[in-house]
């Protein structure tokens, strides 16, 4: 009974990978961001870190317009990006990996920036003496000694984009198999008075969400020290 | 030889720092506060000073007039601080092995390494599960497997600071004996400075406000206070010679062969002890007593005299080097002055094992 429908699954996966990419993408920029945020003292640092959080305090629907005005045809990056690479953005699945991605952004820089803050500085500052740049620094000690709160934040951030709705549905659109996510389905179905289907995907979400949470558990326990 | 010559703004003032240091072991001492870590962290390359030139022999580490700067992981100075900082999420073993040179012929290896720091047993360990001196020993062991051209040493400091100290030093001096590193030993222990200086840099409030030998610097204000006032005590090596539990002693010889009698112990002879007799435990008689109880009496001839807040300190040279601690009156009554010979007196109970 609870098999995916030929239309469900493609629903499923097209939201899936869309939350996955656009977690794995935001994974290296956020994580550096949350790093100089954490450990530098620089000019306009403030500025960037009001930036980085309004996508949390905006409506969604108001940050999915902004997106639109950016990436559109006619928009400043959507213009270029179309004579240079001829890169379609909006309307395609593309444009939902961008949606999630700028949704989720504040979720890994925040919690992957009080996580680096956690970690005590002279513990790096001796492993600069012992030889290691800042590259291994940061990987064999930043890294390892924060990466409850990183992976935390990895997982919040694909949690919120598999919910993402208000941006995605004004930048991509509810294209059915191509742009239509779990959420976008969900409230097509109920519009429409398919009350039962849509119950169907929300037990899919919750299944998916009840995952990803017990896969960063399970992560956590194997880890073998705790360094507290 | 190291030359240091910088000027570092820290909060309550500036430090100011214009020293040669060419001693196997240099001791920085002074109080609290006086800026001696900053000073370390500032040859480590942790902190940046405003202008200056730190070298080592030949290489610069920092000038400001050639516009160098080398970061820490390219300065090969090896840097223990007060507080060991281990990596919490590695074990002792993957601590010592963080910084290891995989060079084919190094001088220090990690078996000569963890055999003379005595961690072969906790190498399995996690920091969170070692003792205080425990630590402080992987982190020397940490610092000394990068093969570094200087090793900093900053004081253990803590509760159990005492305890520690006493577990550091003898190690510190096989260090010494074993791999020939230049040492930079911070400490605001007088005792420490007895034990293993050759050099002494006093610093007070960001200055370097004297250098020299231990001995010469006893007249120093800043250290004769601490000497006159905190505990101190003379600190030996010395080799069981034989025991004697039926008499309750064991008879040891020191490094110059002055031999003493102390409470039992069960070791072999030919054990190797480190001995401290307390600056106020020795008596001082100005003619050779006889019919005490003491079981240590021998001569020595004062070198040094010097006088405090109602308190003498004496160095007297024995065999070995003693400071002697007495009241005023004491010294007042016994007409005690530099160059008089007269009788050391230690009860064997007075000397404890370090």
């Amino acid at each position: 009974m609870m098999v995916p429908t030929p239309e469900e699954w493609s629903v499923i996966r097209l939201t899936l990978g869309t939350a996955l990419l656009s977690t794995v993408l935001i994974l290296p920029v956020g994580t550096a961001l949350a790093w100089a945020l954490a450990r530098g003292r620089w000019w306009g640092k403030s500025l960037v870190e009001t930036v980085v959080a309004l996508p949390l305090v905006m409506p969604p629907v108001a940050t999915g317009l902004l997106l639109l005005e950016l990436l559109g045809r006619r928009g400043l990056l959507g213009s270029f990006l179309e004579r240079s690479l001829g890169l379609d953005i909006v309307f395609t699945w593309r444009a939902v990996v961008v949606a999630q991605a700028v949704m989720s952004f504040p979720f890994l820089v925040r919690s992957a920036r009080i996580a680096f803050e956690t970690v005590n500085p002279r513990l790096e500052q001796i492993a600069r003496t012992l030889g290691a740049g800042p590259f291994r620094t940061f990987f064999t000690i930043t890294l390892p000694l924060s990466l409850r709160g990183v992976v935390s934040g990895v997982i919040l951030a694909f949690a919120r984009a598999l919910g993402e709705f208000g941006a995605t549905i004004l930048l991509a659109g509810n294209i059915p198999g191509k742009t239509t996510t779990l959420s976008l389905s969900i409230y097509s179905l109920v519009q429409l008075g398919h009350d039962s289907q849509a119950y169907r995907l929300l037990a899919f979400s919750v299944l998916i969400a009840f995952g990803a949470v017990w896969a960063s558990e399970r992560l956590m326990r194997s880890r073998p020290t705790d360094p507290s | 030889m190291i030359r240091a010559r910088f000027r570092l703004p820290l909060a309550a003032f500036s430090l100011k720092v214009d020293v040669f240091l060419s001693a196997p072991v240099t001791i920085l001492f002074g109080p609290s506060g006086a800026g001696k870590t900053s000073f370390l962290e500032t040859l480590a390359g942790l902190r940046r000073p405003d202008e200056g030139d730190i070298r080592i022999e030949e290489s610069v580490l920092f000038s400001s007039s050639l516009g160098i700067r080398l970061p820490p992981e390219e300065r090969q100075i090896g840097y223990v601080p007060q507080e060991a900082l281990l990596f919490p999420h590695l074990t002792a073993e993957g601590n010592i092995r963080y910084g290891m040179r995989s060079a084919e012929q190094v001088p220090v290896s990690l078996d000569s390494v963890t055999q003379i720091l005595e961690i072969a047993p906790l190498l399995a360990r996690y920091p969170q599960t070692l003792s205080g001196g425990e630590r402080q020993r992987v982190a020397l062991a940490r610092a000394l497997m990068t093969q570094p051209r200087l090793l900093l040493m900053d004081e253990p400091l803590s509760a159990v600071q005492a305890d520690l100290r006493h577990r550091i030093l003898p190690y510190l001096k096989r260090i010494r004996e074993q791999f020939h590193i230049p040492i930079v030993y911070v400490t605001h222990d007088p005792g420490d400075v007895m034990a293993l200086g050759e050099e002494v840099v006093v610093m007070e409030e960001g200055r370097v406000t004297a250098q020299g030998s231990p001995v010469t610097l006893l007249h120093q204000p800043v250290f004769l206070r601490r000497v006159l006032q905190g505990p101190l005590d003379n600190s030996f090596a010395a080799e069981v010679v034989h025991n004697k539990p039926d008499l309750g002693v064991t008879q040891v010889r020191t490094e110059k062969g002055l031999m003493l009698l102390i409470p039992n112990q069960k070791e072999d002879p030919r054990t190797s002890l480190r001995l401290g007799i307390p600056a106020e435990d020795i008596l001082i008689a100005v003619s050779a007593p006889e019919g005490l109880s003491a079981r240590n009496i021998f001569p020595g001839k004062i070198d040094q005299m010097e006088a405090a807040a109602g308190t003498v300190l004496l160095r007297v040279e024995a065999l070995e080097t003693f400071l002697v601690r007495l009241s005023g009156s004491a010294a007042e009554n016994l007409h005690l002055h530099v160059g008089q010979t007269v009788h050391l007196i230690v009860k064997s109970h007075s000397i404890h094992l370090l």
